[in-house]
């Protein structure tokens, strides 16, 4: 009877938390979608997070932001992850922003647009496919949505490592005068570079959970 | 329990070091970081990047440069955007690499201490074992190496412990010496005593046969008669030498030591023994400085002389043999001062000395020639010479390609005698 009651409190604490985790990182608008078509998972009603204050001025800086959509879903068949990528990146002299969704099951797509309104737009609109066809995928039960905000590519973030370490040999070789002090203290330097240079990682400003409703058609079985 | 103490006191005073080390690193280490990304270089670079915008607008001929100029700040402005978006694990990076070479130099710095401090005890053991062995008398102590087989230690060195080591080995090195040279000087004693006592009991009857001899002389007067007794006469007469051989080694007087300089006292006795042996030559190698020793001339030329008609006698024993019958042999003899001892080195190219005899050379009646040729007391005398110089006589070398004997001699110190220029030369002949 107290394993009952010890087992049901830990319950209540972990579906308290979720909540608060859930109501703090969830922005106010309504729940995305999760919709079959053609056997296909498909996400639909993106939440407005370009709207994120924290986003919002991120996506102007000219770096390219990635949007990185998890989602994890329980079926018959037992857990099933899936995904996608949105890259969105504004060009700095043309002043317009570069879009690219890749779905899990379709070919990428790539789009500029004039303003940020209409990126907003899009970003409503936008269909992600999540889950490829299986037949699994009819009997999702319950589902969750994590979006992260990386401010900025792996190609920026290797580009940067690259000149974050030539620029700290540069001022060590200005810093050294004498040849063989330098030949000495190369080996240790350039380990110093590397560790310093990889220390440079993508990592998410912005961690977005959702629940979205998963939204079945008529004549599909449940 | 020691032990234990000072590996809790090394921890904990690494420990505070380490604390003291990360909070007094954190504001430098985030400080250099922080000026590179800070916001107002951003935002000038964002601003430069309009200038080249506008400019490319005023000047649209040029907008290929302008364009050019403004994509290379726009990339170094994306690079410091992505630096200040990584800043934290930059600077989180930074302190653990200086944490990482502080941690590395503390753990060497203590390994080094715990090493050495390990090396001190296994010295000091060492050491320690040393001394016991030279209380309990034993021969020659060393202590050149201490801990076991993989890590062995140089006990000798120049700190104090290595000192101390240094100090045993010598004390050790002049105990077995004197003990040595006390054990040969005691055998010789004993024959010395024995000789003289055979030349006692010898001279006596001698005496008596030579006084009875000439009253026969006398008595008979016939030719035949003088003929033998000129024959008895000179076998009383060899009888004689013999005895008078023995009390000259029982009496060896003590030697009369003066302050000399080897190199031209050896130089005098080669020069005027240059012609003494027909079958060798006599040299003297140059030496490069002067060597002073407290010496009896006199006999350092018994000694010298020696050697020299020893190679002498076996060489021209080997010619009888017929193997090199016309050979000039030769003998050098080298001077040379290492620390506190000259040497003086005799070297011969004569047939060397017979293996059997080795061990005992210096023994007295030791010899390898022939009955009535010689009593075998001359290595003897020249050792005990040596000896009361407070030095050493010693086979270095022996082969078919010659011998070497050396000579050893304590440097005359600073307080002895003034040079034996100013004295007469009592030796010369």
């Amino acid at each position: 009877m107290r394993r009952a009651a010890g087992g049901a409190s830990i319950g209540t604490v972990v579906a308290l938390f979720w909540t608060a985790l859930v109501s703090v990182s969830t922005p106010l608008a309504g729940l995305p979608r999760l919709e079959m078509e053609g056997g296909v998972l498909v996400l639909r009603s993106l939440p407005p997070i370009l709207a994120d204050e924290e986003v919002r001025s991120h996506l102007e800086t000219g770096l390219t932001t990635t949007l990185a959509l998890r989602l994890e879903a329980r079926a018959s068949t037992g857990r099933v992850e899936g995904g996608a990528v949105v890259t969105i990146r504004f060009d700095l002299w043309d002043e317009v922003f570069h879009a690219a969704a890749v779905g899990a099951a379709s070919p990428p797509r790539r789009l500029r647009f004039q303003s940020y309104e209409d990126l907003e737009t899009w970003w409503h609109g936008l269909d992600l496919e999540v889950l490829p066809a299986t037949s699994a995928n009819n009997t999702l039960t319950q589902a969750r949505l994590v979006i992260d905000v990386v401010p900025f590519s792996a190609a920026e973030a290797q580009d940067t490592q690259r000149w974050f370490s030539k620029t700290l040999d540069d001022a060590k070789t200005s810093g050294v005068d004498d040849a063989s002090a330098q030949q000495t203290s190369d080996a240790l330097s350039r380990t110093f570079r590397l560790m310093m240079a990889t220390s440079i990682q993508r990592r998410a400003i912005r961690v977005f959970r959702y629940e979205p409703e998963i939204v079945r058609s008529a004549e599909e079985p449940p | 329990m020691n032990w234990i103490r000072t590996a809790v006191f090394l921890t904990v005073a690494s420990v505070i070091s380490a604390v003291l080390f990360w909070s007094l690193q954190r504001g430098l280490s985030e400080s250099w970081l922080t000026v590179g990304v800070h916001p107002e270089v951003l935002d000038e670079l964002d601003a430069s990047l309009q200038d080249q915008r506008r400019l490319a607008e005023l000047d649209p001929e040029n907008e290929t440069v302008y364009r050019r100029e403004f994509e290379r700040r726009a990339e170094l402005m994306q690079r410091l955007r992505v630096l200040r978006h990584a800043r934290a694990d930059v600077v989180r990076r930074y302190q653990q690499i200086l944490l990482a070479i502080f941690g590395f130099t503390v753990a060497l710095v203590i390994g080094g201490w715990m090493w050495r401090q390990r090396r001190q005890e296994l010295r000091l053991e060492a050491l320690r074992e040393a001394l016991t062995e030279l209380a309990r008398g034993d021969s020659e102590v060393r202590v050149a190496e201490a801990g076991r087989s993989r890590w062995r230690h140089r006990v000798v060195g120049r700190d104090l412990i290595g000192r101390i080591a240094a100090m045993v080995e010598e004390t050790s090195r002049v105990m077995t010496s004197h003990r040595r040279r006390l054990k040969a000087l005691e055998n010789l004693s004993a024959w010395q005593e024995s000789a003289r006592r055979h030349a006692h009991e010898m001279r006596t009857p001698l005496t008596a046969a030579r006084l009875e001899l000439r009253r026969l002389e006398r008595l008979l007067s016939s030719d035949e008669a003088h003929s033998v007794s000129a024959g008895v006469v000179q076998e009383l007469d060899r009888l004689g030498e013999f005895a008078r051989r023995f009390t000259s080694f029982a009496r060896l007087p003590a030697p009369r030591r003066v302050r000399r300089e080897l190199g031209a006292l050896v130089r005098d006795i080669a020069a005027t023994f240059e012609g003494a042996w027909a079958n060798l030559h006599l040299g003297v190698a140059p030496c490069r400085e002067p060597l002073e020793a407290e010496v009896d001339g006199e006999m350092l030329r018994q000694v010298l002389v020696n050697l020299v008609d020893n190679a002498s006698l076996a060489m021209a024993a080997e010619a009888r043999a017929g193997t090199e019958a016309d050979r000039l042999g030769a003998v050098e003899i080298r001077l040379h001062r290492l620390g506190d001892v000259v040497y003086l080195d005799v070297s011969d190219d004569g047939p060397g000395i017979d293996r059997s005899v080795r061990s005992r050379l210096f023994e007295p009646y030791t010899t390898t020639r022939g009955i009535g040729e010689g009593m075998g007391l001359g290595l003897a005398i020249c050792r005990k010479i040596l000896l009361d110089h407070d030095g050493e006589l010693e086979l270095v070398d022996t082969s078919e390609r010659g011998t070497t004997f050396r000579l050893t001699l304590p440097v005359a110190s600073e307080s002895s005698q003034e040079p034996a220029q100013n004295v007469p030369h009592l030796e010369e002949p």
